[in-house]
């Protein structure tokens, strides 16, 4: 059983570096891009902040004590998070400010991966990586393949996933790949790792993302309407890769079950839903184990259109990190707060959108999700 | 079956030492903790059941079930590139030891769930890889 936490703090302000290529430019720096829009957005200036929570980049850097010398500023609490997710930040955030730590906080991430030429492929050479066995891709194909045989779940369903994100990315002006992609289209593309083709992977992007967060009192002195943490729940598997169905990632039908339970909250109160997804494998585990659709069925449940434009239940408005950007996520948190305020583009509003689940992984060690909404 | 394959492990480092001398003999073993039995594999310092740092490696049945396959088209890791496309598989050994490593199985006969058994790639010299093939 966990405190209750609904509706006590707000996030009053997001804001993002552009996307894309950036050569020369830090991890750090692209933060402090994001810290100047989110603050903008919220309408006060850095002197308003006393906490500071990075997200390491995926190269190592964009560290608070790293951070801080460009962000001028040293606010008494300061915090870096291996593996924000921003689900993971957003939830130390709301620690910091319940717990009296910190009152008003800047939850940052920047990575410049793709400039920076990150080999994602990269590992100590052991015996899998000998053999070959590298990339992401590889582990997501594995629990591809395998829910393949278990539910007879076929290509042209799972293909959704990709398609329904670039479906949406083409309605956000913020989004890397725009290129319309039918199910023929992607059905024609060539495997990456088979059954996973490129489509059904991340790009690789540079950029920064920050929010800012308050508690629920001091919200309603911002200028935006304030998106409420409802709800948060963490699970983990960090003892490792030790039994067969690892890769089925079990620990996220815990996360689930809590933050349901802690809510009181139903997958049908759900207005729009964001997963972090390095691959489509992630969406297709989690609509199942969050309960939207039955187990074994995700992939038939996304072929029925009810994450697309115009479907029941929109599934990263955004583009997802297949068609929007590489942001680990944090770019679905920034676009369900402003779902939620009303303000994004009308060609992809989702009207009278309230409540929205964001549910986030550390590949395969840890599951986190917050539930947010506009009512406390 | 062979090939030439860069980024070969060391085979040299105490804490993996003994498995690859026992690949070399075409041998599968794992680490067997002394204390409570536990086997395992990769190797670890202590047991991560019981905690003792007493263990040995012991051989164990080189068959196992195929929990899943992919084949990778493309070369993620650029030295590879003459060997696409290949089968990785993920194998649950009998012993309960989990190795994803190439299947010497062609993709249109590898099924989830199918009976494997060790097969070994004296890749070089110095390293023997193992993979599995339909049992």
């Amino acid at each position: 059983m966990t405190a209750d936490i609904r509706g006590k703090v707000a996030i009053v302000g997001v804001g993002h570096s552009d996307q894309g290529t950036f050569p020369g430019t830090t991890a750090e720096q692209l933060s402090i891009q994001a810290i100047r829009s989110a603050l903008g957005d919220a309408q006060i200036t850095k002197d308003d902040v006393d906490g500071l929570i990075t997200c390491k980049s995926v190269q190592g850097g964009n560290i608070d004590i790293t951070v801080g010398p460009l962000f001028g500023l040293s606010p008494k609490y300061a915090q870096t998070l291996d593996y924000g997710t921003c689900n993971y930040s957003l939830h130390l955030a709301v620690q910091a400010i319940l717990t009296g730590l910190a009152e008003t906080v800047v939850l940052v991430y920047g990575a410049n991966a793709r400039s920076g030429k990150f080999n994602f492929s990269a590992a100590a050479p052991s015996l899998e990586s000998a053999s070959g066995f590298v990339h992401v891709a590889g582990p997501a194909a594995l629990a591809l393949q395998r829910h393949k045989a278990l539910y007879g779940t076929k290509e042209e369903d799972f293909g959704w996933f990709a398609v329904s994100e670039r479906e949406w990315a083409q309605r956000n002006p913020l989004a890397i790949f725009q290129k319309p992609m039918t199910i023929d289209d992607y059905l024609a593309k060539p495997y990456l790792v088979e059954p996973l083709r490129r489509e059904d992977v991340t790009m690789i992007s540079d950029g920064g993302v920050a929010l800012v967060v308050t508690s629920a009192e001091r919200a309603k002195d911002y200028p935006n309407k304030p998106v409420y943490v409802l709800g948060m729940a963490e699970n983990t598997e960090v003892a490792g890769d030790s039994f067969a169905d690892f890769l089925m990632r079990p620990n996220i039908k815990g996360t689930a079950a809590d933050i349901w339970k802690n809510t009181g909250f139903t997958p049908n109160d759900i207005d729009v839903l964001y997963i972090q997804n390095p691959t489509a494998v992630w969406n297709l585990q989690m609509v199942e184990a969050y309960g939207f659709a039955p187990e074994g069925e995700g992939a038939a449940w996304a072929a029925e259109g009810h994450i697309r434009p115009g479907g029941d239940l929109p599934l990263n408005t955004n583009g997802g990190q297949l068609s929007e950007s590489y942001m680990w996520g944090w770019l679905h948190m920034v676009e369900a707060v402003r779902q939620l305020r009303g303000t994004v583009e009308p060609e992809r509003q989702v009207p009278n959108a309230e409540l929205a689940l964001y549910a986030s992984t550390m590949t395969f060690l840890k599951s986190a999700a917050s539930i947010i909404g506009v009512n406390p | 079956m062979s090939s030439t394959n860069p980024n070969l492990p060391d085979t040299q480092a105490p804490a993996t030492a003994p498995f690859w001398e026992a690949a070399k003999r075409h041998v599968l073993v794992a680490q067997r903790c002394d204390e409570c039995g536990y086997t395992r594999y990769p190797p670890s310092a202590l047991c991560p059941k019981c905690w003792s740092a007493d263990q040995s490696w012991a051989e164990i049945a080189p068959t196992g079930t195929l929990w899943s396959y992919v084949v990778y088209h493309r070369a993620l890791d650029p030295s590879k590139a003459d060997e696409i496309p290949y089968v990785v598989g993920r194998v649950v050994t009998d012993d309960g030891p989990i190795f994803t490593v190439r299947l010497d199985i062609a993709p249109e006969d590898a099924e989830v769930d199918m009976r494997v058994t060790a097969t070994w790639d004296d890749a070089s010299d110095e390293v023997t890889l193992v993979r599995f093939a339909a049992a």
